[in-house]
């Protein structure tokens, strides 16, 4: 029986050498710790402010304004009381600020949607003058964007009586996502096999019954992705919502947030508790939409 | 026949007595950019013909199916199907349909959907529309695929559905390009046949392109050989194999290809072989001589009433058995000489004696034609 | 129905009817395109020349009343006040260390993934959240983390570790540095990944015969390999940066103030809002960056 152990654990240890030794010969010891452990600092440093954000939001106060602030809370600091004001509040409406981003986000992301989709497909298929600057220059747009053209924008909205409601942001919001949408999907557009659409063509259909029985169908997952971006845009926008909107009932989440510190006392578990409920819808549509960004943010060659 | 109503009736009689409509293409050229890849033809395709486009790829001959169709514009020179000129009618309106090399099912819609699909454009009831699609199912006899996936199907498969969505919808003319060559031998000989019983059982005028002369040369009513955006020949199967326009024509057709001669001196191999004396009468101005590897013979081997010309000799390099034929290669001043027969006798290394068909001889001139 | 729309496009402007095929579809394209050019146009190129008549006047309070003209009394106002040259300078600074910061992060990390290793999904997902969390909610993280009295990151850095004795660390430049640096260091990494994976590593199995040592190869291989990507990932990220707003502002507010948030500050923050200056201002932005980015195409990416 002893002898069993024995020869069992020097076969183990064996086995282990010649492991070790096998793998001294792709990196050495010393090297791959150097990396696993550069590889913890990195993520470390990614993620520690979400965990701080998270503790936060889920402590009670007294463990928060603590004289010497600590890392780690006990099971015991743990509690909700941050969610329950949030969600109970009376002075901060914090769910109608959730509503409106939604309704806000979900609204301008499909009519952006629906102009991108059209124009996409005829950077990618049809020819006529100029279509190469359209395309190429779409991006360019961007560079312009935000605080350059904030007054302007603003003077025009207030001319057009758009400002103060929940119209003026979407149109704001849906103009802003049309370029990121011709951009992806006229990416994507060229990618459908060409002869799919002739096909349609063939059997009788008109280009734009093609696109809308055939290339709109084969493109569900590329439509379904821009409008996760296009959401995440007008969902995370402050600028303009924050010039836009003045009613305290109209306001965005980033708006809110951004209100609440001068809400509450001691408020900082609130406001975590708001960006943690900020965030999550987030992280599951990044969830989604994680193999798109391998490509480089475009669609490259998708099944 | 249940025709879109949108176009008059100008179809013509078919040889059999059904009708089909005739498309004109009238100095039709298309150019890319700099390139001209179809230049100046003209062509009738006659009512209910099976017309095949033959050619090496690159000659234009899938451009113009395509531009038959209305998925290219014509660049000069105008197309008409019946009498309408639809040159520059958009290909949803011109009432033809296509298969395309890779079929282009719609991998969104079952094999039902697929040939449903053409069906939506017509002015049918639901009732007669189902009842047409167990009809081309049956005829296809992919009946039990009907609720499949194409990504489910297999190559044939998928073929044959792009052929029912092709036929459902019982247009003016067919188009296919290339629809035997993703699939295998053994399939691609069968599914012709069946292609070919298909077009002569609907006879609709189609238009047929494809590379593979033996393809060709099987199911065509007439063929057109095109090479670098130009016909070279058009005729029966028959005409353009036994009597080809020219040295591109001959040499295309005919597998193993046909064996080309010089002719200098009025002899062959630099004169050695002077022409006369062994029995081949050809017009002066002949620069080569063609004889097809099935109309030689080496001397020695059981002959029939053909009459042949004296014998030539030739070093035997290779014989091959071919199942129920022999190929032997020979060889005499460098160059190589094909010879197809039953029977062939003789060691590799050893001197033959050739004997050519003397009806069978082709003479071309210096620049290639056929004299 | 869409037939009829198409039929309709084509016909009412046809009493020749003998259109061309290659006319019908240069018509159709521009008809899909056309409303989004007409709206993405209305949102850039009209507010941009809007923007330069406004910097020329001074814009009432009252949105009814019209702007007055100034001629260049703003510009004259702005270039005598301290306060624009101060950000003029810290945006400057802030610019270019943060994109040097968030591009060499990015190479780092990227260069950590160049090949697979057990659990690089998870790793790339937690080094994306800095880049895909919504920003108020990390810009509001990182506010808690380095509030003074009880904020951990303070806590540490003067009570544990001594380093630092000032009064409020978040409100300094390196603090906004390192934020916008943690902030947009995934994006690089993501583009820089995409080509660093793409090197063949035929080429560093050669070096690595002929002796040449990691640093020799990465100064060799990846780095010219690379060039493109970081030129342009570096372009990019000197845009974007140049034009911040909302980072800045949600993270130090007008305490450190740059080019963006004095914008905004004096467009709409202080009473009375001068809209006038701040166009002035956001106009010398658009040319400023105009000016910077041919200098740095003509420059950097002619080689």
């Amino acid at each position: 029986m002893l002898e069993n152990i024995i020869t069992m654990a020097t076969q183990a240890v064996n086995d282990l050498s010649h492991r070790l030794r096998r793998r001294s010969i792709e990196a050495p010891l010393w090297e791959r710790l150097a990396f696993y452990l550069t590889l913890a600092v990195v993520g470390f440093v990614s993620v520690f402010p979400f965990y701080w954000m998270g503790v936060t939001s889920l402590v009670d106060e007294t463990w928060l304004y603590q004289t010497t602030p600590q890392a780690i809370p006990a099971l015991a600091d743990l509690s909700l009381e941050n969610y329950w004001t949030l969600f109970g509040s009376e002075t901060v409406p914090f769910v109608q600020y959730f509503l409106n981003s939604l309704f806000i986000g979900t609204v301008s992301a499909a009519l952006g949607l629906s102009f991108a989709i059209f124009g996409a497909y005829s950077f990618a298929r049809l020819e006529y003058p100029g279509r190469w600057i359209f395309s190429r220059g779409v991006l360019v747009n961007y560079m312009f964007a935000g605080i350059l053209l904030v007054i302007p924008i603003f003077q025009i909205l207030v001319t057009l009586d758009l400002v103060n409601n929940r119209l003026g942001i979407i149109v704001t919001h849906f103009i802003f996502v049309i370029p990121l949408g011709l951009y992806l999907l006229g990416n994507y557009f060229r990618s459908v096999p060409r002869e799919i659409e002739e096909a349609g063509l063939m059997d009788g259909y008109s280009r734009l019954e093609v696109i809308a029985r055939i290339t709109i169908p084969m493109s569900k997952p590329a439509i379904v992705a821009t409008y996760m971006y296009a959401f995440l845009l007008s969902w995370n926008e402050y600028l303009y919502a924050s010039v836009i909107l003045r009613d305290q009932g109209l306001y965005t989440l980033p708006i809110g947030i951004e209100q609440l510190q001068y809400a509450f006392q001691n408020v900082w578990g609130d406001v975590m508790a708001a960006s943690v409920v900020t965030t999550i819808p987030v992280l599951f549509i990044f969830l989604y939409l994680q193999r798109y960004l391998v490509e480089g943010l475009s669609f490259g060659n998708m099944d | 026949m249940a025709q879109l109503d949108t176009h008059t009736d100008d179809s013509e009689p078919n040889i059999d007595g059904s009708s089909g409509y005739r498309i004109s293409l009238e100095s039709v050229s298309k150019h890319f950019d700099d390139t001209v890849a179809v230049n100046d033809i003209s062509l009738e395709v006659q009512p209910g013909e099976l017309l095949v486009f033959l050619g090496p790829s690159g000659c234009g001959k899938t451009t113009t199916l395509r531009m038959i169709a209305g998925l290219e514009t014509v660049t000069e020179g105008t197309i008409s199907i019946g009498t309408e000129d639809v040159t520059q009618t958009l290909p949803q309106d011109r009432d033809v349909s296509m298969v395309f090399q890779s079929y282009a099912l719609y991998p969104h819609k079952t094999v039902r959907g697929n040939l449903a699909f053409p069906l939506g454009k017509m002015d049918i009831d639901d009732e007669t529309k189902e009842q047409k699609i167990e009809e081309v199912a049956e005829m296809l006899e992919i009946t039990d695929l009907l609720e499949k996936n194409p990504n489910q199907l297999s190559g044939g498969q998928r073929q044959r559905v792009a052929v029912g969505r092709t036929i459902i919808r019982e247009p003016r003319v067919f188009l296919l390009d290339e629809p035997l060559s993703n699939l295998d031998a053994k399939l691609r000989v069968q599914t012709r046949a069946q292609l070919h019983s298909l077009q002569r059982r609907l006879g609709t005028t189609t238009v047929y392109v494809t590379h593979d002369q033996e393809e060709a040369l099987s199911i065509a009513d007439r063929v057109v050989i095109m090479n670098e955006g130009e016909i070279k020949q058009v005729g029966t199967p028959e005409e353009v194999y036994t009597n080809p326009n020219d040295e591109f024509v001959a040499t295309f057709l005919g597998d193993p290809a046909i064996n080309l001669i010089d002719v200098s001196d009025g002899g062959l191999f630099d004169g050695e072989v002077p022409m006369e004396e062994i029995g081949i009468d050809v017009p002066t101005e002949t620069a080569r001589i063609g004889v097809r590897p099935e109309d030689a013979i080496i001397d020695g081997v059981s002959t029939s009433e053909k009459k042949f010309t004296d014998p030539v000799t030739f070093e035997l390099d290779v014989i091959e058995p071919l199942g129920h034929t022999y190929e032997a290669t020979l060889e005499r001043a460098g160059r190589l000489f094909s010879i197809q027969s039953e029977d062939v006798t003789g060691e590799p290394g050893e001197s033959v004696q050739v004997r050519f068909d003397t009806d069978q001889i082709l003479a071309f001139d210096a620049t290639g034609r056929r004299i | 129905m869409l037939t009829s729309i198409q039929q309709w496009i084509t016909r009412w402007s046809i009493f020749d009817r003998e259109y061309t095929i290659k006319q019908k579809e240069m018509l159709l394209g521009y008809a899909l395109i056309l409303p989004s050019v007409l709206l993405v146009a209305a949102s850039l190129v009209y507010p941009v020349a809007y923007n330069i008549y406004l910097s020329f006047t001074e814009v009432p309070l009252d949105p009814r009343e019209s702007p007055e003209w100034v001629g260049l009394a703003n510009y004259e106002a702005l270039l005598n006040d301290p306060e624009f040259w101060e950000a003029v300078q810290n945006t400057l600074v802030f610019t270019f260390f943060s994109d040097v910061g968030a591009t060499a992060l990015g190479l780092g990390v990227a260069l950590l993934f160049r090949k697979n290793f057990r659990g690089d999904g998870i790793m790339r997902g937690l080094v994306l959240l800095p880049y895909i969390a919504p920003l108020i909610a990390i810009a509001f993280t990182w506010r808690w983390l380095l509030q003074p009295t009880y904020g951990l990151v303070p806590h540490i850095l003067q009570d544990v570790l001594g380093v630092y004795s000032g009064t409020n660390i978040r409100q300094t430049m390196g603090m906004v540095i390192l934020f916008d640096t943690w902030r947009y260091f995934p994006f690089a990494f993501l583009l820089i990944l995409a080509r660093v994976r793409s090197i063949p590593t035929e080429l560093y199995e050669a070096a690595k015969i002929d002796g040449a040592g990691r640093f020799a190869q990465f100064k060799d291989i990846t780095l010219p390999e690379l060039k493109f990507v970081l030129a342009a990932v570096f372009l990019l990220r000197w845009i974007w940066n140049f034009n911040v707003f909302t980072d800045v502002w949600l993270f130090v507010g007008n305490n450190v103030p740059i080019l963006g948030t004095f914008v905004y500050v004096k467009g709409f923050n202080t009473i009375p809002p001068n809209q006038g200056f701040a166009a002035a201002v956001a106009n010398l932005m658009v040319i400023g960056l105009f000016v910077m980015v041919i200098g740095y195409v003509r420059y950097f990416m002619d080689w």
